[in-house]
């Protein structure tokens, strides 16, 4: 975002410093910018001020990495996971739903084969009534059908 | 240009069978693989926490992942850019378990002049390094997740756009886009810093 005489608006930090910082671009592209730099020093003190930070950056982060111990990390991770009941957190998380899904589905098997079965239009109760009033009919039918063959055959 | 530690990369075929000895749980493969990787998870898993203490758990939580996850690991990527997933993954997921926990602010780090001990140029000049230092450290920790981890990909580990795009899982549209923006903002927060600084130390001047 270069301004009209080829300068770049003071602390603005662009796409092409970026990019430039970066490494990219075709080798004309890189020595056009690195040409523009000597001619606009508010870039230039942009991005010096950028690598001075990245620097500090890389110090601050640097004492953490020295202060680690590769050996003491790779004693501590091989021994969490050859304890026997190392699992992952998720995975542990996981096998916890599924056991409480396992539970829910045994219940919901269990209430549905112990509890009847609502009937809100009472169909099943007719078709019980006449069932039983079918039993009665066969218990009584031998008798009569008897007599009317009796009357019959006789 | 970037001054990053780009660390030359184990040999592919190295990884490629330390992948295999990890799929047949070979502990001393995971062995092999801590001593060769762990400076570079720290690096970037230091480079995106705020919370010290905890960088040294995250790796260790990263490696134990990547030991329980290598069945899921494709293969399309190197071993290493995909470490490097499992280890921003891991200090993601130690971020959003401690989503309130306390930062160092900007205002805090500005040291009034008249506080500062006066014992010698070259003591004055420590003392304005680590200033200068923790004024950074504390610019980037205001930094949005996504754009600090691309910048620590970038900046502390010297990652290509087409190695930060595979393990931060992007277009190398949205990488080059991340750091310009990363960069940009970065600069608005050190410039706001150090106007602070200057106006602590006019104030701690002043009679």
């Amino acid at each position: 975002m270069s301004q009209g005489d080829g300068t770049t608006p003071e602390g603005r930090f662009d796409l092409g410093d970026s990019r430039y910082l970066d490494g990219r671009g075709t080798p004309e592209e890189r020595a056009a910018f690195r040409a523009g730099l000597e001619k606009d020093p508010a870039r230039r003190a942009r991005l010096e001020a950028h690598e001075e930070a990245m620097d500090l950056w890389r110090a601050d982060v640097a004492r953490d990495v020295d202060r680690i111990d590769p050996e003491a990390i790779a004693a501590e991770v091989l021994e969490q996971i050859q304890r026997p009941a190392a699992r992952p957190p998720r995975l542990a998380i996981h096998r916890v739903w599924a056991a409480a899904a396992v539970v829910l589905i045994a219940l919901g098997a269990v209430g549905t084969f112990l509890a009847q079965p609502p009937d809100p239009t009472e169909t099943q109760a007719d078709f019980r009534a006449i069932d039983e009033s079918l039993i009665e009919a066969f218990v009584d039918a031998p008798e009569t059908w008897l007599q009317e063959d009796g009357g019959r055959g006789s | 240009m970037p001054k990053a530690r780009r660390r030359a990369a184990p040999d592919r075929a190295l990884q490629d069978a330390w992948v295999v000895r990890l799929r047949a749980r070979d502990a001393g493969a995971l062995t092999e693989v801590i001593e060769a990787f762990t400076e570079r998870l720290t690096a970037v898993v230091s480079g995106i926490l705020r919370d010290k203490d905890a960088v040294e758990d995250v790796v260790q939580q990263a490696f134990i992942k990547a030991w329980y996850r290598i069945e899921g690991f494709k293969g399309g990527s190197s071993l290493y850019t995909w470490l490097y997933r499992v280890a921003v993954n891991a200090a993601k997921d130690y971020i959003k378990s401690r989503k309130r926990r306390p930062a160092v602010s900007l205002e805090d780090l500005v040291v009034p002049a008249n506080t500062m001990p006066s014992r010698g140029a070259q003591a004055l000049e420590g003392l304005a390094t680590r200033e200068a230092r923790l004024r950074v450290r504390a610019a980037i920790d205001e930094l949005p997740l996504r754009f600090r981890s691309v910048l620590a990909l970038r900046e502390l580990e010297g990652l290509s756009y087409q190695e930060i795009a595979d393990v931060l899982d992007l277009s190398l549209g949205t990488v080059e886009s991340r750091l310009f923006r990363a960069r940009g903002r970065l600069r608005a927060l050190m410039q706001r810093a150090e106007a602070q600084a200057r106006m602590g130390r006019t104030t701690g001047e002043s009679p």
